[in-house]
């Protein structure tokens, strides 16, 4: 079974790119436009991995891993912030969040898909799934 | 008596000469006993009265003359009244010889002749202060009164009154007897008395030729003259003529030429040549009964002896008085000679009277030149002003006095000031002038120079536009300058007339506390008063004043302080408009930073689709494209690479606009950083053929700066060359150490340092000289035709000088402009950050950090300096000793962790001598060789005990000593101690200081915890017991916080803990070890070292 990994993207083009890029390596992609979706297909859909921008209209993407990370139900799954601040301090602000990790804008395409299949393995060493 | 003075002539006697007290000196008998002395006196008595017995008249019965009574009151006198026995016991044996039997009348007469002596004696010295000298006229008047008057009446009663006992004398001739009595004694005591006193009278005696020959033409002419008169028997015819008065001029010569003396003795003269003609019947006093010429007689001698010591007394007073004239006269004369003021008198028409010396030096002239001379002639030169004399003239009687000062010139020609004091006397027929002139020159001098000060200092207040004022202690206003009218609208008499409280409560309210404080502090602690506040004006307006003071000083007994106010009201607008564009500035910049955060993330989400997809095209992820596709989307991708490079420049200099971008120093091989560069810049090179070219010099030492910033520049400038190079060019980049260019030494407190030297050299287009300052300018391009072919942003030389600059280094570039000559851009960077002693690790580290130790042995001051850098930048402690001597004591004092030799130091020796080297320090301690490997890099060596060879180079001293070749990572690690047990947390510091770890201690957890969320050590040893703050809720703020999440905490605990505790606390730690096995502890830290560090303790 592939991992599924919801990214929770209001920039439609975005979400496309993040979403092709993930199914081309075979990873089962759910998405939502809006924190509050995010949140709210995270614990009914339990993804392996959530893929965060932190600026989305209404609630924003911190606030959101925040809610994330107290609800028993989504605690343990891995949050990564994806985000065009590239001021430093915004790398802190997300962890502080509690974020697992944190990648970016622009992405790089060619290291992308390897850096989410490596907070995959470290959540679930024995799953490789590029394996 | 008299023939015991050496000399009995007449004498000429000066006043001046007198003894204020005269007193008997008859050295030759001071010495004999007052019993001698009396038993004399009686025979003198005796003698006295034998010789009056001789002169007397009426068959011996009656003596004109009785000398023993004027013996007995002159030895009264003379030697006090001790001395009554000797006139006693002579009267009553001249009694008795003279056959008068002894009865009451022998004790009359001795008791009246002593007694009378007495009472003389002591009314004299009484009544008048009687003095020996007889040269007052009271003295004589009161002598004649007292003693020849009053004494020898008491004396005549006495013996007539015995008499009248004895049955000798009757009732009815009671007062011819005393009469009788009363005349004798009377007489001795005017003639015999008094020469005995005056000549007995201790006083010197000139013998001037002159005198000795008037004496004796006075005596001689006495003696003539008093013959002629009672005994003319050698002038025939005469004898019939009353020439009694014949002696008196002769008598009158001698009293007045020799004093008292001369009188006496005349007096004497004229007695005893008066009674020895009496006695032979001759005289003009011979009546027909021989008692009425004794009567005659006896009052012309009294007449003659009193008029004589009078007249004595009389010239002796006036010569007296003449002398104490003459001696005030020549003291004042001195005075008034001695004088530096010049003094003269000048009379009613202006001729000068006297001068005094002063006056002649000062006028050159002589006494004598100036008297008669005109007074205003001297007075008034050319260029006074005349004073006419009438001015003195008309001096009134009861201000007599006037002072003026006057200009004059003295004989060199320089002008003096003299004061005048003119005294109008009053004379009996002409009046006089007196006139004390003072030389006041210096005093006009000086009142001129302080008029002049005066007059500059008043001009200079006038014309500042600050107000001057002095106030006192009480803040009573002493002066304030009139321009305060101008500024305060005040007028400065107004102001002074009022107390402070008029001052402050025109002062703004919010000010009036600081205006006090001020003042108090300036009079109680002689503070400087240095005060900005609000004044209200007169016209009501607020203006700014600043008022400034000295510390006060006396005056006149009160403490003042001299203040300068000036109206400051339009510099504090300038300073309010300044503030209000600065803020504005800043909030505008503050808008321009928040605006270019926004931008960038505006940009970048676009850029993120952009990008993203034409990777996948071109990458054809998802199928294959035609090559114009292909192309396409690489013309896609490379604008959106090109954009976001813009952005991120956008973004780095506004950051450093903004002071935001910060440095992140550490320590690294700058060799390598550029080897990494060239890495990257090596395909664009190699896509134009271009040729990269690096000569770094071999040894390069660490560079403190941040690595990443560094990389950018060497980035930054490689890609530019390559970029402006055409095809088959060539660039060259240069590296090396260097002294720090002067300047920059100098900026940095002329500390001597060295710098990291770059030049970047290639073969383009060049950049003309006018253009070399601009392409450092932001999104400036040199306008060239070839450049506009070249994608640029035109921020990157912008940035790179700015990262240069936050370094403290400088870059700059040279060309000639001239294609193909190329240009070369040349950046250096201090080797450690300047004005600081050494390189500070990143991040800051406590103060309280203990780095492990290594004792460097060296003697080499340049492999010194850089195993130092190294040592330092690494996170090392160090001591430095110049051989094994040194080494072996150093060790006494501190154990190391390593020993460091220089390589250089052992080169030459045999194997065998480094090896006993080696022996000098405990096998514990790894012995590393230091020295240079080509290419730059520090080369460490592990000297191993009983090798004989060192071990293979590395380039990290800790690689070297635990010699498994591991490279990356930091070199030295650091380890937080939390324990509340100082003993154990001292021992374990230790033990991992001699392990090559940098130490933080914590005392308890709180601190503990602290200290790793600011320094992040790379492990944690814990202590679970600790008050307040226990171990286990340490673990829990770690593993709750993202920074220290990943710390891994190796507990070490007294406690015993139950497996329950055990496996919840084992599940969030690295491990659990019991304090008594240290080995333990170390052996986990050995671990921890080995494996990777991101998989320990990572939750759960």
């Amino acid at each position: 079974m592939s991992h599924r990994i919801l990214v929770i993207e209001d920039n439609a083009l975005n979400l496309d790119l993040v979403r092709d890029l993930l199914e081309a390596n075979g990873l089962t992609v759910c998405s939502a436009q809006s924190a509050e979706e995010g949140v709210r297909l995270a614990s009914t859909t339990q993804p392996d991995l959530i893929l965060m921008d932190l600026s989305l209209p209404g609630m924003d993407g911190l606030t959101a891993t925040r809610m994330l990370k107290s609800d028993a139900r989504t605690r343990e799954i891995p949050v990564v912030a994806l985000t065009a601040h590239a001021m430093r301090g915004d790398d802190a602000l997300a962890l502080e969040a509690g974020c697992d990790g944190y990648l970016t804008k622009p992405i790089d395409t060619r290291t992308f898909p390897q850096t989410i299949a490596a907070l995959l393995a470290k959540r679930a060493p024995e799953q490789n799934p590029l394996g | 008596m008299i023939a015991a003075r050496p000399g009995t002539g007449l004498c000429r006697v000066r006043a001046e000469t007198w003894p204020s007290h005269p007193s008997v000196r008859f050295t030759p008998q001071t010495r004999l006993t007052t019993f001698t002395r009396v038993v004399m006196l009686t025979a003198i008595y005796f003698l006295g009265g034998l010789l009056g017995k001789q002169a007397a008249f009426l068959s011996g019965s009656i003596a004109l003359v009785w000398p023993p009574s004027g013996i007995a009151l002159a030895a009264i006198l003379l030697f006090g009244y001790r001395f009554w026995p000797g006139v006693a016991v002579g009267a009553l044996l001249f009694s008795l010889i003279d056959g008068v039997p002894l009865g009451f009348f022998t004790l009359g007469t001795a008791i009246g002749n002593t007694v009378g002596a007495l009472v003389c004696a002591f009314l004299l010295r009484r009544l008048m202060g009687f003095d020996n000298a007889m040269e007052r006229t009271r003295d004589v008047t009161g002598y004649i009164g007292l003693a020849c008057f009053l004494g020898t009446t008491v004396n005549a009663l006495f013996n007539v009154v015995s008499l009248m006992y004895a049955g000798a004398v009757s009732w009815e001739e009671l007062f011819p007897k005393t009469l009788e009595w009363w005349v004798p004694n009377s007489l001795g005591g005017l003639v015999v008395a008094p020469l005995l006193v005056t000549w007995a009278t201790w006083k010197p005696i000139r013998w001037q030729p002159r005198a000795v020959i008037e004496a004796a033409v006075c005596g001689t002419g006495l003696v003539i003259g008093t013959l002629i008169s009672f005994d003319s028997w050698f002038v025939y015819g005469l004898q019939n003529y009353p020439l009694a008065y014949l002696p008196f001029p002769f008598l009158v010569w001698g009293a007045l030429r020799f004093g008292q003396r001369g009188a006496t003795t005349g007096t004497l003269l004229v007695t005893a040549l008066s009674i020895y003609s009496l006695l032979r019947g001759r005289g003009p006093f011979v009546a027909a009964k021989e008692t009425d010429s004794l009567m005659l007689i006896g009052s012309y001698i009294g007449i003659i002896a009193v008029t004589n010591m009078l007249l004595a007394a009389a010239a002796a007073e006036r010569r007296k008085a003449q002398h104490a004239l003459a001696d005030s006269e020549k003291r004042l004369r001195a005075v008034v000679e001695d004088q530096t003021d010049l003094i003269c008198r000048f009379n009613t028409a202006g001729a000068l009277t006297f001068v005094n010396g002063a006056f002649c030096r000062f006028y050159g002239r002589t006494r004598e030149e100036l008297l008669g001379t005109d007074f205003l002639q001297a007075f008034c030169t050319p260029d006074s002003t005349d004073v006419p004399l009438s001015f003195f003239k008309e001096l009134p009687e009861d201000r007599p006095l006037v002072s003026f000062d006057h200009r004059v010139r003295a004989l060199n020609g320089e002008f003096l000031w003299h004061q005048y004091t003119v005294r109008r006397l009053f004379g009996e027929q002409a009046d006089e002038f007196q006139a004390v002139i003072q030389d006041i020159t210096q005093r006009k001098q000086s009142e001129e120079a302080l008029r002049a000060s005066e007059r500059k200092y008043r001009s200079l207040v006038a014309n500042i536009p600050d107000v001057v004022w002095t106030a006192d202690e009480q803040r009573q206003l002493h002066y304030i300058s009139d321009n305060v009218q101008l500024v305060l609208g005040y007028s400065s008499a107004v102001l002074r007339r009022d107390r402070d409280c008029f001052w402050l409560n025109r002062v703004h309210p919010n000010d009036q506390a600081a205006v006090e404080t001020g003042y108090q502090r300036l009079f109680s602690h002689a503070e400087p008063l240095n005060l900005e506040y609000r004044f209200r004006r007169n016209d009501g307006q607020w203006i700014w004043v600043h008022n400034r003071a000295p510390a006060p000083r006396f005056h006149e007994g009160l403490l003042c302080a001299d203040g300068l106010l000036s109206d400051i009201t339009q510099r504090k607008a300038a300073e309010d408009a300044l503030q209000a564009a600065k803020d504005a500035a800043e909030a505008a910049n503050r808008a321009k930073s928040g605006f270019l955060a926004n931008m960038s993330h505006e940009l970048r989400t676009p850029l993120n689709a952009i990008i993203g997809f034409s990777e996948i095209l071109v990458d054809m992820t998802f199928g294959d494209l035609n090559p114009r596709q292909v192309k396409y989307a690489n013309h896609i991708l490379a604008s959106g690479r090109h954009l976001l490079q813009l952005i991120n420049d956008i973004l780095d200099l506004s950051k450093v606009e903004a002071g935001r971008m910060e440095l992140a120093r550490s320590a690294f091989d700058p060799a390598e950083a550029l080897q990494n560069v060239q890495v990257i810049v090596k395909t664009l090179a190699a896509k134009k053929g271009i040729e990269l070219l690096a000569e770094v010099a071999p040894d390069l030492p660490p560079l403190v700066a941040d690595e990443a910033k560094f990389k950018q520049i060497l980035y930054n400038l490689l890609s530019n060359a390559i970029k402006f190079t055409p095809d088959k060019g060539r660039v060259t980049v240069t590296a090396r150490v260097q002294e720090l260019p002067r300047d920059a030494a100098q900026a940095a407190d002329g500390q001597a340092g060295q710098c990291l030297w770059v030049e970047v050299s290639d073969t383009g287009i060049g950049i003309h000289p006018r253009d070399q300052e601009r392409i450092f300018a932001e999104f400036e391009q040199v306008d060239s035709s070839y450049a506009r072919q070249q994608q640029g942003t035109g921020l990157g030389l912008a940035l790179t000088r700015r990262l240069v600059a936050m370094h403290g280094g400088r870059i700059w570039v040279q060309s000639e402009g001239v294609e193909g000559k190329g240009s070369q851009f040349t950046f250096w960077l201090p080797l450690a950050p300047l004005g600081q002693g050494q390189p500070k690790p990143v991040p800051d580290l406590p103060e309280s950090l203990r780095r492990p130790l290594v004792l460097v042995v060296c003697r080499d001051s340049q492999a010194e300096g850089r195993i130092g850098t190294y040592l330092t930048a690494a996170g090392y402690d160090l001591t430095l000793v110049p051989d094994a001597v040194g080494m072996v004591s150093a060790m006494k004092r501190q154990r190391p962790y390593a020993i460091l030799v220089c390589e250089r130091l052992l080169s030459g020796l045999a194997s065998e001598q480094v090896q006993a080297w080696r022996s000098h320090a405990p096998g514990s301690v790894p012995v590393i060789l230091a020295g240079p490997e080509a290419g730059g890099q520090m080369r460490f060596r592990l000297l191993t005990a009983g090798a004989c060879e060192p071990g293979p180079g590395r380039n990290r001293l800790s690689d070297a000593i635990r010699a498994n070749g591991r490279t990356g990572g930091k070199e030295v690690k650091s380890v937080l101690i939390v324990d509340d047990e100082q003993a154990l947390l001292e021992l374990l510091t230790k033990t991992l200081l001699y392990r090559g770890f940098q130490v933080l201690q914590a005392a308890d957890g709180r601190t503990g915890l602290e200290l790793a969320q600011r320094y992040l050590p790379e492990a944690i040893i814990l202590d679970l017991n600790m008050p307040e703050f226990n171990g286990t809720q340490v673990v829990e703020q770690l593993r709750g916080h993202p920074g220290t999440r990943s710390i891994p905490v190796l507990v070490h605990t007294g406690a015993s803990l139950d497996e329950q505790q055990r496996q919840g606390l084992a599940a969030q730690v690295h491990s659990i070890t019991a304090k008594t096995d240290r080995q333990g502890l170390l052996a986990e830290l050995d671990r921890l070292e080995d494996g990777p560090a991101e998989l320990i303790g990572a939750p759960v």
